[in-house]
């Protein structure tokens, strides 16, 4: 299944499909006016499209979208009329200066994994920051604006007589922008947007560079605005900043996209289609009667009223007439027996040393969370983790896997240094892990999270292979197409596993997966943990089931107050003094005769 | 420019920043409380500003006796409002939040241009215009009046959140509304309190700004936006950042227009606020939640 | 002390039963959308009878955004003119009906309105009492689809710059209001040449502002006139005190100030309480707001001895009867931007006539013919316009002429310029 054949399936063509019927049919049937109000949907479904693979199925909400708007009106008006330009030209550049612009504004929230919320508004602060710098500059107009060049003679000038001229032109950016969008989203993107979107922290244990991705679609997305930017310009005939950089175009974008279902693919098409004719009639309509200033307040309660009605959208307010918010594409997903590129296998347990930990320390602002820990891992053992709340077990799992960095210390894995690499390079080494709280993708199915994992930096068929066998080896197959957020808890700590399986990990790290289990569902555990060393690969769990601890473990290390305080087999050190004080605290001493005694006494 | 002028700025905009810096607060002890960001928080600013500016001209109140009439009046429209919207957005995701206040920040500016028309609308006081000087630097009456009742504010403000029992609940509840909950704390009368609380409190600086300032139906968004920069300053739910923050935007604010006389002034504010997030963007204190 | 910081908190609650209310909730709201959206689809079929004979001009202006008011008042002078035109017999014997559209003031609404009006309505001429940005975006739809467009208020010079030939501006450019600035200070400069006056450049940096405060300071450093200081502010700035104080530390005696009413009331406030007591000489719509003595003491206005440069006034004579007209309806003087719009009306109605005249069918060629011809004496106006007669090559009327009025005791606005319409005489520097 190949992309285009997935193209050609997807709601996406078949929303492009209607449009263009409907360009044809308003070309030949409809006037000028209805015309231009097509070419300014299509524009805003461009625009909300655009927007939508940040914030809506990226997750990172951008207020600030009209600073690629803007970049690109103003890049292609300055180049066609100080330097003769063409248009054409000019948006491509408005939409590489764009790009660039969305990486310098992405790079450091992207890299230091900052909140949401503070990246929405670093984008806002960067379109009035724009908005008041385009202001300032004489060259570029300044508070008066730039009129593009006159009507053109031919295409290349890109402004046209006739209003069919410019739907057509709107017709083909929006179809090149969702076409391009739907590609990506049927690919393996699809699924590392979704994964990002569900869960950050999970998407960097199964091997996918966060960072990478989302500079990347923030620079598409800023791209695809620049464009519309462009076109807007050429066709509105004058731009000044307020109008191309205004909050408005947020705004706007903001209630085009949530109104449609922000995060669906084509939630951006149903918002702009819905809401840009009914404002577009709400005004005319009460210019008409007289109450021209009210239209803002009936949008503004119609707006209100809509929001809190379809709180997902209109994509899944259609819900029931098979609208779906983009479906990805999960192949065949059954074992052909026997035949799995099983990576683990060929790797044997042969003993040695893999992984070494030495003088691992994490300081939280003067608080010792890990201190001065050592460890050595062989390759092939199954290693326990033990010790009282707060003893700093979580942690470890934490800088092994990536998500923190020691403060001091050495982690190598197979030879190679590894403390202080982000999660998914850790991951790409050879480690997986799962999470202490259940980090489920809850958009995605049971199997689209495994194969998602599979996916990462391996070709499809071989992560169908190995998701499927991951699947029936985790007993999953029954749950194959059931949403993650819909199962029980213990088979969410199964899927929790086979997604760090899936990544065919040479090591994995469980933090308490028996956690809340039945005694049943404990012993299945116990054996799906044998089965996985079997496989070939590393364990190292971190449980509070003593029995369970002593039935699995090799060895067995013991944490207390972030401190290594023992380590052997399991016979040893459950009779170690050590750590029957940890647990248990220090046997009492001889009571004192009670105060109360004493009392009675005289 | 000399540096009597430069001090001027500073002064004028820490004046101002006193009366930010209470706008923020109320908006940041809303966000704390039930993590709800509200985008028509000027807008009901603005709201207060038209009923100042009512009870002057129909009844020749001064704005500041004002304020204790216009307060009861907010709380009726916060009550409406809590009920009617937020509470619905309740737990919902920033966008959903984002959208809904924005509506209603559409309709309240419309409501507005609507009711009272696009004129100019201001309050005459018998302190128009009045300063004194202190070491050369001019400190406007009406200014300083407003500053300090907003310091007050704050003040009394920061001692009901630490000293009395719903100030303490209202501690629980924005640190862990579960446990609140468990503890036999009514989270959501809390929080409904807190809503029509913080908003009756906009009464405070409607009043002091409408002394000195001037109203249009568009000031609404410009507040809203300004409360909004300064409580992601100051580090969400963190009120001394909203406050530190709030005297800090309005010194910038007043600095740059001095300081540059050119159309791109204003931007820096924009540059100073993005730069300073991503130096602290856990806020100012670094005690700001992850939203 | 405890934290302060509300901090640390996961998301609220939501129990069970709160679930199930809330759906029930959402399906209620649901309902009243659908009522509402029901209720609207239901307007569609009501029509909207009108005289078949009526002149239907579209009128282009912001009812709303931040510059509301210059569509809230050219709409009240809109009125008027249609009354006062329609009661003395209309545009050759048929009504005039304006209908006033919304633009916000934004290029791009103007643009799909002009398509609107012009494709679908047919409109044969479009007027457009808006700012310049609007205007902008409205005229280069006009030139391209070859529709005469009235500029009845932006000022800015950057469209007749653009040579169109379907752009006809009744308004005067920032040219015209920077040479008339310049001639009343001639007038005005008393015993002192002006050459040895100090004279400092105040001015909001939107292109209405900037636009006249740049064309002056070239005109003045052009006549060897000293600018001691030029300072610009953003118009939504809160907080003028420093701004006016930069203007004090270069101690003018003139202080020529462009802005809008909001920013100049809060500057001449900051002048008081500075102390700083320049001349003032305005230009624009702020200066001049008949409201002003209900913004700000008149005290203060006195103190500042403010001229403003303007173009209409309502106590100069040819506007007597618009003055009454609009008193008698609205209780309030009208405004510059009421009585320009009002001005523009008259003038669009000249040229109705004089194409109706030429042929009972109104196109698009014959009324852009009919505002070539025109060629109507100022006094005819109720501007202070010399004449209304528009450049062919660019649309500029070039018979535009400013006014500038002088506030007397802070209350009223007296014309005092120039001579040929003055009332009163001209505030003298000492």
């Amino acid at each position: 299944m190949n992309s285009l054949s997935r193209f050609t399936r997807s709601q996406t063509a078949a929303a492009l499909v209607a449009m263009w019927l409907a360009i044809a049919a308003a070309a030949v049937f409809l006037d000028g006016y209805w015309i231009g109000i097509m070419v300014g949907l299509l524009g805003w479904i461009l625009l909300a499209a655009s927007w939508n693979m940040v914030g809506g199925l990226l997750g990172q909400v951008s207020f600030g979208h009209s600073a690629f708007f803007g970049l690109g009106a103003y890049t292609a008006v300055y180049l066609a009329t100080a330097h003769g330009v063409s248009p054409w030209l000019g948006m491509l550049v408005g939409g590489l200066l764009a790009a660039g612009f969305s990486m310098i504004v992405g790079y450091l929230p992207f890299r230091r994994g900052l909140s949401p919320l503070v990246f929405s508004l670093l984008t806002l602060a960067s379109s009035y920051v724009l908005l008041f710098a385009v202001s300032g500059i004489p060259a570029l107009g300044g508070t008066n604006g730039l009129f593009p060049p006159a009507v053109g003679q031919s295409v290349w000038d890109m402004r046209f007589n006739s209003p069919v001229s410019y739907l057509l032109l709107a017709g083909a950016l929006t179809t090149f922008a969702l076409a391009t969008i739907q590609i990506l989203y049927s690919g393996r993107l699809g699924f590392y947007w979704r994964a990002i979107h569900d869960s950050e922290a999970a998407a960097g244990a199964i091997g996918i560079n966060t960072m990478a991705v989302k500079l990347f679609t923030f620079a598409v997305s800023a791209f695809f605005a620049a464009m519309a930017g462009t076109f807007s310009a050429q066709h509105t005939g004058f731009i000044d900043p307020q109008s191309v950089f205004g909050v408005e175009i947020t705004i706007y974008l903001l209630l085009f996209a949530v109104v449609g279902g922000a995060g669906s693919l084509l939630g951006p098409v149903l918002g702009p289609l819905v809401l840009v004719p009914a404002g577009e009639y709400l005004r005319t309509a009460l210019a008409s009667a007289g109450g021209s200033s009210a239209h803002h307040l009936i949008y503004g309660v119609a707006l209100m009223l809509a929001i809190l009605s379809f709180p997902g959208g209109l994509v899944s307010g259609l819900r029931r007439f098979g609208l779906t918010r983009g479906a990805l594409s999960v192949p065949d997903l059954a074992p052909a027996a026997g035949s799995a590129p099983d990576v683990n296998r060929t790797k044997a347990a042969d003993g040695r040393v893999i992984l070494t930990a030495s003088s691992v320390s994490k300081n939280f602002g003067g608080v010792f969370a890990v201190r001065d820990v050592s460890i050595e891992v062989r390759s092939g053992e199954i290693l326990g983790i033990i010790g009282p709340n707060g003893a700093g077990k979580t942690t470890l799992f934490s800088l092994l896997a990536g998500s923190l960095k020691p403060t001091s210390g050495s982690i190598t894995f197979d030879g190679r240094e590894i403390a202080g690499l982000p999660p998914h390079e850790i991951c790409r080494a050879g480690i997986g892990r799962t999470f202490q709280i259940t980090r489920a993708f809850p958009t995605l199915t049971v199997a689209e999270t495994v194969y998602a994992a599979a996916l990462v930096g391996r070709s499809e068929a071989d992560a169908a292979a190995i998701a499927g066998s991951v699947l029936s080896l985790t007993r999953l197959d029954q749950y194959r197409d059931m949403a993650s957020a819909d199962v029980t808890l213990a088979v969410q700590r199964r899927l929790e596993i086979a997604r760090a399986l899936a990544t065919c990990p040479r090591l994995i790290l469980l933090d308490e997966i028996m956690a809340g289990l039945t005694p049943r569902e404990i012993n299945d555990a116990i054996e799906l943990i044998r089965s996985i060393r079997d496989l070939g690969v590393t364990v190292i769990f971190i449980e509070h089931h003593i029995r369970a601890v002593m039935a699995l473990s090799d060895r067995i290390i013991v944490l207390d107050a972030g401190e290594l305080i023992a380590e052997g087999v399991p016979s040893d050190v459950a009779r170690n003094p050590r750590v029957v004080e940890a647990y248990l605290g220090s046997p009492a001493e001889e009571p004192a005769s009670p105060p109360l005694d004493k009392v009675k006494a005289r | 420019m000399s540096f009597a002028t430069l001090l001027q700025a500073v002064v004028s905009g820490l004046l101002l920043g006193g009366i930010y810096a209470l706008v923020a607060m109320s908006l940041a002890l809303v966000f704390g409380v039930m993590r709800v960001l509200n985008f028509a928080h000027g807008d009901l600013l603005m709201a207060g500003m038209y009923g100042i500016v009512v009870l002057n001209q129909a009844f020749g109140i001064n704005p500041y006796a004002a304020i204790v009439l216009v307060a009861p009046v907010l709380a009726l429209i916060g009550i409406a409002v809590y009920f009617v919207l937020i509470r619905r957005v309740l737990g919902a995701g920033p966008l959903m939040q984002a959208q809904v206040t924005l509506g209603l920040s559409f309709a309240i500016q419309s409501t507005a241009l609507l009711v009272f028309g696009a004129d100019l609308l201001n309050v005459r006081t018998s302190l128009d215009g009045a300063a004194f000087r202190v070491a050369g630097v001019v400190i406007g009456t009406p200014e300083l009046i407003g500053f300090l009742i907003s310091i007050v504010v704050c003040a009394a403000l920061t001692w009901f959140i630490l000293s009395t029992e719903f100030g303490r609940r209202l501690r629980a509840v924005a640190q862990d509304p579960t446990m609140a909950i468990l503890c036999g704390i009514p989270v959501r009368s809390v929080q409904m309190m807190v809503f029509v609380g913080c908003t009756a409190l906009l009464a405070v600086p409607a009043g002091c700004l409408m002394a000195f300032s001037q109203l249009t139906p568009t000031a609404g968004i410009q507040y809203s936006l300004l409360s909004l920069m300064v409580v992601v300053l100051g580090g969400l739910g963190d009120l001394r950042g909203a406050f530190v923050g709030g005297l800090l935007i309005g010194i910038v604010e007043a600095v740059t227009s001095a300081l540059f006389n050119n159309p791109a002034a204003p931007g820096i504010i924009y540059l100073v606020f993005g730069l300073a997030l991503l130096a602290r963007p856990r806020g100012l204190f670094g005690r700001g939640s992850e939203a | 002390m405890p934290p302060l910081g509300l901090s640390q908190g996961a998301s609220p609650v939501n129990t069970d039963t709160n679930a199930k209310q809330n759906q029930g909730k959402t399906m209620r709201l649901r309902h009243c959308l659908y009522a509402g959206l029901a209720l609207a689809a239901s307007t569609l079929l009501v029509h909207e009878t009108q005289a078949q004979e009526a002149i239907r001009v579209p009128m282009m202006t912001p009812l709303t955004g931040s510059i509301a008011v210059l569509g809230q008042d050219s709409k009240k002078a809109a009125e008027v003119a249609q009354e006062t035109i329609n009661a003395a017999g209309g545009i050759g014997g048929r009504p005039l009906q304006l209908e006033i559209v919304d633009t916000q003031g934004r290029p791009e609404i103007a643009r799909r309105e002009m398509e609107r009006l012009t494709r679908e309505g047919r409109a044969p001429v479009v007027l457009a009492c808006d700012i310049s940005a609007g205007t902008s975006g409205a005229a280069q739809y006009a030139e391209s689809a070859q529709v005469p467009l009235l500029n009845g208020s932006a000022v800015s010079a950057d469209i007749l710059a653009r040579g169109y030939k379907w752009y006809f501006s009744h308004q005067m450019s920032s040219d015209d209001e920077a040479a008339t600035a310049f001639a009343y200070m001639k007038t005005a400069t008393g015993t002192k040449p002006l050459a040895d006056r100090r004279i400092a450049l105040l001015y909001e940096d939107s292109p209405r502002g900037a636009g006249t405060g740049e064309r002056l300071r070239k005109l003045m450093d052009a006549n060897g006139v000293k600018v001691v200081s030029e300072t610009t502010y953003n118009r939504a700035d809160r907080n003028l005190l420093p701004v006016m104080r930069k203007v004090q530390d270069s101690t003018p005696e003139l202080v020529v100030w462009i802005g809008y009413t909001e920013d100049v009331v809060a500057g001449m406030k900051a002048a008081r309480q500075l102390d700083f007591k320049p001349y003032v000489l305005g230009i624009g719509g702020g200066m001049g707001d008949p409201r002003l003595p209900e913004l700000v003491d008149p005290a203060i206005i006195e103190q500042l001895h403010v001229a403003n440069v303007d173009y209409f006034n309502p106590d100069i004579k040819r506007a007597a009867a618009f003055r009454e007209a609009y008193l008698k309806k609205f209780g309030a003087e009208p405004s510059s931007y009421a009585g320009t719009c009002y001005a523009a009306i008259f003038t669009l109605k000249a040229a109705l006539e004089s194409a109706l005249k030429a042929s009972p069918d109104l196109t698009t060629t014959s009324m852009r013919d009919a505002f070539r011809k025109l060629d109507i004496p100022g006094d005819q106006t109720v501007t202070s316009f010399r004449s209304i007669r528009f450049d062919p090559a660019n649309g500029r009327n070039l018979g535009a002429e400013d006014l500038v009025a002088a506030w007397v005791d802070g209350k009223r606005k007296v014309t005092v310029f120039p001579p040929s319409i003055a009332v009163g005489k001209p505030v003298m520097l000492p």
